[in-house]
């Protein structure tokens, strides 16, 4: 998992764009923005990542850092 | 066979009460988990592994069973025999999983 793409998944793309290419990945089709990744595995944790981050940014009227910090406590906590 | 749902609650009853057991630790936020897990159903219902109890844990949620195994990524996979931890790989390939299943004796 790479934050810097994360960080441009959240800048660059709205809920609706990364919502489809979710659902893209899942279906193994091409999702139309890009995403990178060293898998396909990678790259739907990216855009899920920039999801719960936009979605907590709107819930929580908060910036970008504050929520990916929550966001990576979430990931600390599942692998510590 | 169905995949169990296990919690630190149960989970220890679920390895005493299955002589295999082989344990998907994963995560909501793991891409590469969602994409296994469909892999994960198929092979619980695959012939080759009746005697194989399958069972997915959410490692961010149940400490306790996440420690048992030593979780250091996700997807991550444990076997179990007789309650004992029998041996772990972290991967998210079909052929992997297969191959610390079939390290579970006869």
């Amino acid at each position: 998992m790479k934050v810097p793409v994360i960080k441009t998944l959240v800048e660059t793309q709205n809920l609706e764009a990364l919502v489809a290419a979710e659902e893209a990945i899942l279906e193994e089709q091409t999702p139309e923005i890009t995403v990178e990744g060293a898998d396909e595995g990678e790259q739907l944790t990216h855009v899920m990542a920039a999801i719960w981050i936009l979605n907590h940014m709107q819930d929580h009227n908060t910036d970008f850092k504050t929520a990916l910090r929550e966001y990576t406590k979430k990931v600390r906590v599942s692998i510590s | 066979m169905a995949v169990i749902q296990a919690t630190d609650t149960d989970f220890n009853d679920v390895l005493t009460g299955n002589q295999k057991v082989v344990v998907k630790y994963y995560a909501d936020w793991c891409g590469s988990c969602r994409l296994f897990a469909p892999k994960f159903k198929r092979m619980s219902d695959d012939e080759a592994f009746t005697d194989v109890a399958f069972v997915d844990v959410n490692a961010e949620n149940n400490p306790e069973a996440r420690k048992l195994a030593g979780v250091t990524n996700l997807p991550f996979f444990a076997i179990f025999q007789h309650g004992k931890l029998v041996d772990t790989v972290a991967a998210s390939k079909e052929d992997a999983v297969r191959t610390l299943i079939h390290k579970l004796e006869a």
